[in-house]
């Protein structure tokens, strides 16, 4: 069952006077109980991707096409800094039990009960004693588990994740990982996950999209993009990464930068990082979405090499 | 209280002690600053040689400028601030005497000012592309440029003398008539304060607007009033209340000029006549009163934001 | 750094600001103007009394006559230009003395910085408009102390402005690079590191001479700014104010002036703003 559909999404950006289009033309779906990982360098875009579905576009980014459909579930969002993301003011427990409230009405005991049982479910031992911190009282674990109990609170059928373990080291990172996928089993949740870092989508996606320039370049479940890339720019990614259980090959990190989005083309964006290209990279490429399970990608090299083959 | 934030406020009180310091030294020198023997100028135009003797003695005036300093504490500890050149009153009863249209101005003044500032930074940071918004920057554009005294001086040629609504001046005798002659005074100086007040607390607005934590409370579904009040004001309110703190020196300043177009009998307007007087210990005592007025007020504005901050556990 | 927190750093709120901003032009380079060809454009002498006191507007005199019989037109046009060049060196002195103190403290550095650093912080902590009162009241009222005591206040602003830019620069590669090459220590610090400095105090300056106006304006107001008698806006009010019941325009119109030029300034100081935001 599809929960969120999200089709041709377009934001622009204004910048000095000039709209700049950063997000063209993503589309991807998530299904209950399912993770979808978008991976990409940063300033590709899927953090703003995250942020134009959820409707909370930062100012001077305006969304100026596509489609949401969020049927009857709800969205909620896991952000990056849970330093940054929770009130400084504010004691977790008023916020938690604030927010339950404003959800499930009820009195103020009752909230604060629901509160303390929300952090005891996202793994915060002794729930009653944190819930009179404050967020800078607690580790960066704790806060970010704190984030996904406040999620959670809204009963969402959808939560966004962005890049949710990037500010936490390796053990925290798994432990936080591990509990999203048990609330996304537990609550048959659809989950978005954002993250540069391969390793991450590759330990919980499902389905994954590859974004580079504002674009998804690839995408399809996450056996078939991470271990038969078809894009070089995939295959360039999961280079840049120092793999442990794959074959050890050598860090190379990809040459080059990411176009600025002022010299977005219909042609292929990749193609000044790119080894291969020719006159075909040159002309428009196909568009890639990720709203079925069908492994694809934008790369026309690739294509004609396919169609040689067979 | 915590350790740490007793070290904190230990901390800043020390702070305090050498501006203090400086801010005694600068009112004990500025004598030496007048130009011409001060002898002379405080016995007057027409006093004999004697008599200048005799002032440059009773002043202290021969002795070295350490010791001069020294005696100036000795007697301020005392609470003798010494005597008015003019009028051979003690300053300490001038001041007693004259603080309470100061503090009434001051209050009148912090009143209309918060109450014009609060709604349009509201409108500037939560609207910023509204008409009414840049209508209202442009406007404090103009505001922040127009002399306090001209304003005051119009006002009450439309409110009180063109309409008689309002006396012109004066301080009153009873509480009511005292309130409606803070009318004009408090409108003109929260006027005059306010269009840097909006200025700031629309910037921290803003920024707190941007914040991330704010950004997660709209996606939790808190948007609307509830997230100006519980998210937004909790969170501007300290830089807006140091900002504010920043400028009370402006705010003083301001006071002195409405005292004197309104005929307030307050320290400002003390001050100025004094100054025109060249009464000169009225001025230094004056000048020494209204500088720690300015670094209580920035102390206890740094104190409470930093004791208000949940986060406050300096060194 | 994410994609988001890159496009709100980018982002800056244009301000459609163009044409308040030619207005502000316009209204500048009049007054300015005017100042400059008072003598011509003065119907009469500014300080010649005569018996025709208080007159109101008429073809004669445009804005009436004072209370002392003066056309009130001419007295203005004069008070521009003792506003104007007041403003301007109120402003300037200090930039000019916190330049030259901020920038030997920030390229020596060591004693001399400290020293700078503690006066400046505790000339910071103190009420500048009291002591703005206190000075001019004991240097006694006229252009030079005012001048003298804007310039002992206002110059902390621009030496900390300064000294923080010339540490800056002064890290930088090529400025060791032309050291090496044997310059002086002058040519330096002239040719290289303060055009680099500069830009920030000149943004301040615009802020600081609506503030400078306001000042003189209001001393005069006080008669403890120019010597009396000479033309100046904020003693032209303070002359009118008793006046005000039946001559208000006696109080008005200098009054309007100040604040058209301080809000021309200020429309020319956010046009600095926003090119230092683009740059």
């Amino acid at each position: 069952m599809t929960l969120l559909a999200v089709d041709e999404l377009r934001v622009s950006v204004r910048r000095r006077g000039t709209e700049l289009t950063v997000l063209d033309g993503v589309s991807f779906a998530v299904g209950a109980g399912q993770c979808l990982g978008i991976v990409g360098e940063s300033g590709c875009g899927k953090s703003l991707t995250l942020r134009a579905t959820m409707g909370l576009l930062p100012p001077g980014a305006t969304r100026t096409g596509g489609d949401i459909r969020v049927g009857r579930s709800g969205l909620a969002m896991v952000f990056q800094d849970s330093h940054a993301s929770l009130d400084p003011t504010m004691r977790v427990g008023t916020f938690l039990a604030d927010v339950v409230r404003r959800r499930r009405g009820g009195t103020r005991a009752a909230a604060r009960r629901q509160a303390a049982e929300l952090l005891a479910a996202v793994g915060v031992p002794d729930p009653d004693l944190r819930l009179r911190a404050y967020p800078h009282e607690l580790s960066g674990g704790t806060r970010q588990r704190v984030s996904i109990a406040l999620a959670l609170a809204t009963d969402p059928r959808v939560l966004l994740c962005d890049e949710p373990t990037t500010a936490l080291d390796v053990t925290l990172q798994a432990e936080i990982l591990r509990l999203l996928d048990t609330a996304r089993a537990e609550r048959g949740l659809g989950v978005v996950l954002v993250s540069h870092d391969v390793a991450v989508i590759r330990q919980v996606a499902d389905v994954v999209a590859v974004m580079y320039a504002g674009q998804i370049v690839e995408a399809g479940p996450a056996a078939d993009v991470l271990d038969r890339p078809q894009h070089p720019y995939t295959r360039a990614l999961i280079g840049a990464v120092p793999s442990l259980d794959g074959p050890v090959g050598p860090f190379r990190p990809i040459p080059g930068a990411p176009p600025d989005p002022a010299v977005y083309t219909p042609a292929c964006r990749f193609l000044p990082r790119c080894g291969h290209g020719d006159a075909a990279c040159r002309g428009p490429v196909p568009g890639v979405h990720a709203l079925d399970l069908r492994h694809r990608s934008s790369c026309v090299q690739h294509s004609t090499h396919h169609k040689e083959r067979t | 209280m915590s350790a740490g934030r007793l070290r904190f406020v230990a901390a800043r009180l020390v702070q305090v002690l050498p501006v203090l310091t400086a801010l005694l030294l600068i009112v004990v020198l500025l004598q030496q600053l007048m130009p011409g023997d001060p002898a002379r100028v405080m016995a007057g135009p027409r006093a004999t040689v004697e008599q200048v003797a005799q002032v440059r003695r009773d002043l202290g005036l021969d002795q070295p400028i350490f010791l001069q300093f020294w005696a100036y504490l000795t007697n301020l500890a005392e609470g003798d601030l010494g005597r008015s050149n003019r009028t051979g009153i003690p300053i300490s009863a001038i001041v007693g005497d004259r603080a309470g249209a100061t503090l009434w101005l001051m209050a009148g003044g912090l009143i209309v000012s918060t109450a014009l500032a609060a709604p349009a930074a509201l409108l500037m940071a939560l609207r910023p592309r509204s008409v009414a918004a840049r209508i209202c920057a442009r406007s404090l554009t103009i505001l922040v440029n127009c002399p306090p005294f001209w304003i005051g001086l119009m006002l009450a040629s439309v409110l009180a003398l063109r309409t008689g609504w309002l006396p012109v001046g004066g301080f009153g005798e009873t509480f009511g008539e005292r309130l409606r002659s803070m009318v004009l005074p408090s409108l003109t100086i929260g006027l005059a304060a306010m269009p840097l007040l909006a200025r700031s607390a629309a910037g921290s607005l803003r920024q707190v607007l941007a914040a991330d934590h704010v950004t997660t409370a709209r996606s939790l579904g808190i948007t609307g009033w509830p997230l100006v009040r519980r998210h937004l004001l909790r969170n501007a309110m300290p830089p807006a209340v140091t900002l504010l703190s920043v400028q009370a020196a402006a705010l003083l300043f301001g006071a002195v000029v409405v005292e004197q177009t309104f005929g307030l009998p307050g320290l400002g307007a003390e001050l100025v006549s004094a100054a025109g007087q060249r009464d000169f210990p009225v001025v230094q005592a004056l000048t020494l009163i209204f500088g720690c007025g300015i670094i209580l007020i920035n102390l206890l504005a740094d104190l409470s934001v930093a004791l208000l901050d949940p986060r406050t556990t300096w060194r | 750094m994410t994609a988001v927190t890159f496009f709100r750093a980018r982002f800056r709120a244009r301000r459609g600001g163009g044409r308040v901003r030619w207005v502000a032009v316009t209204l500048l380079a009049l007054v300015i103007l005017a100042a400059i060809f008072a003598p011509v454009l003065s119907p009469d002498d500014p300080a010649r009394q005569t018996l025709d006191q208080l007159r109101p507007p008429s073809a004669d005199h445009p804005l009436g006559t004072d209370a002392l019989g003066r056309d009130v037109l001419s007295r203005m046009l004069y008070a521009l230009r003792t506003d104007l060049l007041l403003m301007v060196f109120a402003a300037g002195l200090p930039m000019l003395a916190g330049t030259v103190i901020g920038a030997l403290a920030g390229y020596h550095g060591g004693s001399l910085d400290a020293a700078v650093r503690w006066v400046a912080d505790i000339f910071q902590a103190l009420p500048v408009y009291v002591l703005l009162i206190a000075f001019v009241f004991v240097l006694g009222p006229g252009t030079p102390s005012l001048l003298v005591a804007f310039g002992t206040l206002g110059w902390i602003v621009y030496a900390r402005l300064i000294r923080t830019e010339v540490r800056r620069v002064r890290e930088r590669d090529y400025v060791s690079a032309s050291y090496l090459l044997g310059l002086s220590h002058t040519t330096v610090l002239v040719r290289h590191v303060l055009p680099n400095s500069l830009r920030q105090s000149l943004v301040y300056l615009t802020t600081d001479m609506g503030l400078a106006l306001q000042g003189i304006a209001v001393l005069s107001f006080f008669g403890l700014g120019v010597e009396a008698g000479t033309p100046e806006l904020g003693a032209m009010v303070a002359e009118a104010q008793v006046l005000l019941r039946s001559h208000w325009w006696l109080a008005a119109f200098p009054g309007l002036m100040i604040i058209v030029i301080g809000s021309s300034v200020a429309a020319l100081a956010d046009r600095f703003n926003e090119d230092g935001e683009a740059g």
